[in-house]
């Protein structure tokens, strides 16, 4: 009789699920929504007529998973986001009273605030749609 | 533990056989079927008192017991009992069961059969129905053309089928009682006979033994089977194993052969063999854990025709067959039980022996095999909502239901149908990208819906790419709530199959992950009016903060993967300790179940190979057992919380994994450590002490929270961490009255504490006390109702992937400790249950551990 050979089956390759790829474009812009934007917080609906948002662009796309990526501005987690595009990600602040300019901003993963990807950019608004021009964000 | 006859001194009374048992038997029956007697004892039935039956020879006990024929059909209400008669002895009559009406039990309709095993081959000649009422009528038709037929069927009957099966016939079982006929089988399609067919083998074969088990077998195939070499008899086989007897008794050295074949056109198999083994070789049998008060005791492993004696505490309790012996009278608690089997003349020279344990759940009926209706499918599409991100959403779905036939888009069934409406399960999927991922709870909605709920899954996938966390919970809760909406548009629509037929009072909601936490979200949100939700289900769920994160006014089912590569924190905790326990709220943590196989399209292993993982088959075993309990006990009224509550196992599922936690509304509550009273005082307002070494103090059990022991918390409440220097730390907990225990049970949730670094070997446990008004106290210990469980130490895995932190969890259970298990420690103690002022925590294993415990509650059950 015959006999077969053969190797073993390769080992399920890593997790790729806490993969996160690099930052390669951020701009933060603050917006006046034409109908307020609505949002869940604690429980509850609310609606916001302005605010911050962060636009990103990442190396590759994030993974789609139960948790939710995270940016993280200094040490406030920003994780509403919406996917815009390919590899691009738009980041709502909801309370910008927690956030300085000039916090550096990393990506991580919502609710596991232990590791970052750091990236090289930090927090400013750069542009003002909310408001009349001359009254820009300098 | 296996261990010597000889060094025993077990009392064999011969006056005393146990008497046997009787399945459930139906109106209209004329046979009765009768089970564990001793082989080829006599049997005696007695129906309303007059013995009907006398020495009817009982055969073998296994496999189907012995089906008596009566000699009048039965009546419901009628009382019947059985004996046995064996070696001069004659048994008591068993208890006695009542005949009952088969439209009360399934309104229905009978149960639908299986054909099982399945599926049935080219030239067949038996095939096996499943899932019949005994008593009842079985009949096999092959392209609508009746090929075998037996009248006062057992519940598993196997049924002679002439012709033989030709390639390719549609195969269908049928039922009937008192000419009332169940639908038909699922349809079964004759299959090419297998080529070759495969080598029979055989249970091992001990001396002095007349019955043999043959395996291998191929469904409807004929066995030929030699005694040395002599052709003994052909007989036609159902399939998978064949228990057979033989006549005169085999000895050591006998060979025994047999060969099987399908097509007389083909060649039979080769022939398998065995040798009749010694005596000195039979084994002692196994025996399943023995709990406190049992009646019975059931074999997990055993000679099929043996002869088996159960001697408790030295004296003999029980003579019958397997696997399930009656006893001359309960079992208590710390009892010693030996038990021998016995094969012709041939007697073990070992003995199981086994202690009765306070509390050992028996292993029960599977809640998920209810198998009553057909199932039809089909899918729906209501258009698009909007969700509360303003983006819109396809409204689409599945679902099966309770249908005449098996197929798409079939007819609902008529007769479930003329009762009333009927209750609706919706699941919805968390977020894993693709398309499919609603597709793959199809086995539990199969499932629901052959139990008569119509069961739904929620098309999400298109949120899926939108990004998000609180916001998508709630868009998802949206789609579930314009699912109903949709679902209940069809309803009220005069839709062809769901037009009046479903009850939206009665919903249950199944969520995992993403969808977990929406079907949270759902009942404080949904505004649909005459939509109640009795039940929730949450599966592996995150909390992302949409809900309120206190579920209340339905009853609650989490189920926390503790091998969860995905949520790692196992987030679902949260809603157990928030949630409101009304009705009830329940809680598995289930050991080495990761997050994704409870989903068929969810193929990756989450933690990549990184943990050990329970195979899928068993992840989906454990939605399907306690996921169908649930419902049926919520949507249904069906007596199926036992499973919660774990007063009863199921089959077939790896229960020593699944960790249960359990409350219900109506305890009362000694402490929860939720009033914010201190360490001193307990929620009945009474103060609490700590002695001997012991040291108690409140802690949250949460993540991030000031004043918690350490990090291995992760639910939502608040709790209490004992740690003793010695044997003898004790925790009192006063009552605010002398309490009377009788019939009662003292709840507690507990566990091991994880020290943050390693999990110690060796499993640690506590003893619970109770102190009656005159100061005398009674003990039980957490080994004798199910042992405290352990952390499930993912630590290495969780420090090697990319948020290196160790995960291990703290993670309680509910520990049951009926009144009845206490014992004083002197035995002359005499201890007053009806006026118990006191429950004590004793740390008494001298190992220092920290042991956490929450929920101290008298309960009724």
């Amino acid at each position: 009789m015959p006999s077969d050979a053969g190797t073993g089956a390769p080992r399920p390759s890593p997790t790729e699920l806490w993969r996160l790829p690099r930052i390669v474009k951020l701009s933060i812009e603050r917006v006046r929504y034409p109908r307020p934007r609505r949002h869940v917080q604690a429980g509850r609906v609310v609606e916001v007529p302005e605010g911050v948002e962060v636009f990103v662009e990442t190396a590759e796309e994030l993974p789609i998973r139960a948790l939710s990526p995270a940016l993280y501005i200094g040490t406030t987690e920003v994780v509403e986001n919406e996917r815009v595009g390919e590899r691009q990600y738009r980041f709502f602040v909801l309370d910008e009273s927690t956030l300085r300019d000039g916090s550096p901003i990393a990506l991580g993963w919502a609710g596991v605030p232990g590791r970052r990807v750091r990236s090289s950019f930090r927090y400013r608004v750069t542009r003002d749609r909310a408001r009349p021009k001359g009254r820009q964000t300098p | 533990m296996e261990i010597p006859r000889e060094r025993l001194k077990l009392r064999d009374d011969k006056s005393v056989i146990s008497p046997p048992s009787l399945d459930p038997v139906y109106q209209c029956a004329t046979v009765v079927v009768v089970r564990g007697f001793i082989a080829n004892a006599t049997l005696d039935v007695r129906v309303d008192g007059t013995t009907v039956v006398t020495g009817f020879p009982g055969g073998f006990p296994v496999p189907n017991g012995a089906v008596v024929p009566l000699p009048t059909a039965l009546v419901a209400n009628q009382t019947v009992r059985a004996r046995q008669k064996f070696g001069g002895a004659t048994s008591a009559w068993s208890a006695p069961i009542t005949v009952r009406d088969h439209t009360v039990d399934y309104p229905a309709g009978p149960p639908r059969p299986e054909i099982n095993p399945a599926p049935v081959y080219e030239c067949g000649a038996r095939t096996g129905v499943a899932n019949l009422l005994v008593g009842s009528e079985v009949w096999i038709t092959a392209d609508s053309v009746e090929v075998g037929r037996v009248t006062g069927a057992a519940a598993h009957q196997g049924v002679n089928v002439t012709p033989d099966y030709g390639l390719g016939q549609q195969v269908l079982a049928w039922s009937s009682m008192c000419k009332d006929p169940s639908p038909a089988s699922a349809l079964q399609i004759s299959q090419p006979s297998p080529s070759p067919l495969s080598t029979l083998g055989f249970l091992p074969v001990y001396e002095g033994g007349q019955q043999i088990t043959i395996t291998n077998v191929v469904n409807g195939a004929r066995i030929t089977l030699s005694r040395n070499g002599i052709v003994q008899f052909t007989f036609p086989s159902w399939g998978y194993q064949h228990l057979v007897g033989l006549n005169p008794p085999y000895s050591q050295g006998e060979q025994l052969s047999a060969t099987q074949q399908l097509c007389l056109s083909d060649p039979p198999s080769q022939p398998g063999t065995t040798t009749v083994q010694p005596c000195s070789a039979l084994p002692a049998p196994q025996v399943a854990p023995v709990q406190a008060g049992d009646t019975s005791i059931t074999l997990t492993a055993f000679v099929s025709d043996a002869r088996i004696k159960v001697f408790v505490n030295g004296v003999k309790t029980g003579d019958g067959g397997g696997p399930i012996v009656q006893l001359t009278a309960p079992v208590g608690d710390g009892d010693t039980i030996d038990v021998l089997q016995i094969v012709g003349t041939c007697v073990g020279r070992t003995v199981q022996e086994v202690r009765v344990l306070c509390v050992a759940p028996p292993v029960t009926y599977d809640p998920s095999a209810l198998n009553l209706f057909p199932v039809g499918f089909t899918e729906y599409d209501g258009g698009t909502v909007t969700v509360t991100t303003g983006r819109t959403h396809r409204i689409d779905g599945t679902v099966y239901y309770p249908a005449e036939a098996d197929g798409t888009r079939t007819a609902f069934n008529q007769r479930l149908a003329k009762l009333g409406r009927v209750p609706i399960a919706i699941l919805v999927h968390g977020r894993h990208g693709g398309t499919t991922s609603h597709l793959g709870y199809d086995y539990f909605q199969k499932q629901l819906a052959r139990i008569g709920i119509i069961a739904a899954s929620v098309d999400c996938n298109a949120s899926d790419q939108w990004g998000g966390w609180t916001d998508n919970i709630r868009d998802r809760a949206d789609i579930v709530i314009a699912s109903i909406a949709h679902l209940k548009a069809l309803d009220a629509g005069g839709d062809a199959i769901f037009g009046g037929r479903i009850d939206f009072t009665r919903v249950g909601l199944m969520g995992h992950s993403r969808g977990g936490e929406a079907v949270i979200v759902v009942p404080e949100i949904i505004g649909l009016a005459g939509v109640t939700i009795r039940g929730v289900i949450s599966l592996g769920p995150v909390n992302a903060g949409a809900s309120s994160g206190k579920p209340k006014g339905y009853a609650l089912m989490v189920i926390l993967p503790a091998s969860d590569g995905d949520v790692i924190d196992n987030n679902g905790a949260m809603f157990y300790d928030a949630g409101d326990p009304g009705p009830f709220k329940s809680q598995l943590y289930v050991h080495h179940a990761n997050h994704n196989y409870f989903n068929r399209e969810w193929l990756n292993d989450d933690t990549g190979g990184g943990l050990p993982i329970m195979a899928r088959f068993d992840h989906e075993r454990i939605l399907s057992t306690y996921g169908c309990a649930f419902f049926r006990s919520v949507l249904l009224a069906h007596s199926t919380i036992g499973f919660l509550i774990g007063t009863m196992w199921p089959p077939g599922v790896l229960t020593s994994n699944v960790h249960l936690s359990f409350q219900q509304r109506g305890a009362i509550t000694v402490d929860n450590h939720e009033d914010g009273n201190g360490i001193g005082v307990n929620s009945m307002g009474q103060p609490t002490t700590q002695s001997g070494g012991l040291t108690a103090a409140e802690h949250p059990f949460a993540q991030g929270v000031p004043g918690r022991f350490n990090d291995s918390f992760f639910g939502n409440t608040v709790g209490m961490v004992a740690q003793s220097k010695g044997r003898s730390g004790v925790f009192r907990s006063a009552f605010d009255t002398a309490r009377d225990l009788r019939g009662l049970q003292l709840w507690l949730r507990a566990a091991e504490v994880y020290n943050g670094s390693s999990v110690p070997a060796g499993a640690t446990g506590f003893s619970v006390g109770l102190e009656d008004d005159n100061g005398a106290v009674v003990w039980a210990a957490s080994d004798n109702v199910g042992g405290l469980p352990r952390p499930l130490d993912r630590r290495a895995y969780d420090l090697g992937e990319w948020y290196a932190t160790d995960k291990t969890k703290t993670m309680l259970k509910t520990l049951r400790f009926p009144a009845h298990c206490f014992k004083p420690v002197r035995p002359r103690t005499r201890f007053n249950l009806r006026r118990v002022r006191a429950a004590l925590l004793k740390l008494d294993r001298g190992d220092r551990r920290a042991l956490a415990f929450d929920d101290l509650q008298v309960v009724k059950l």
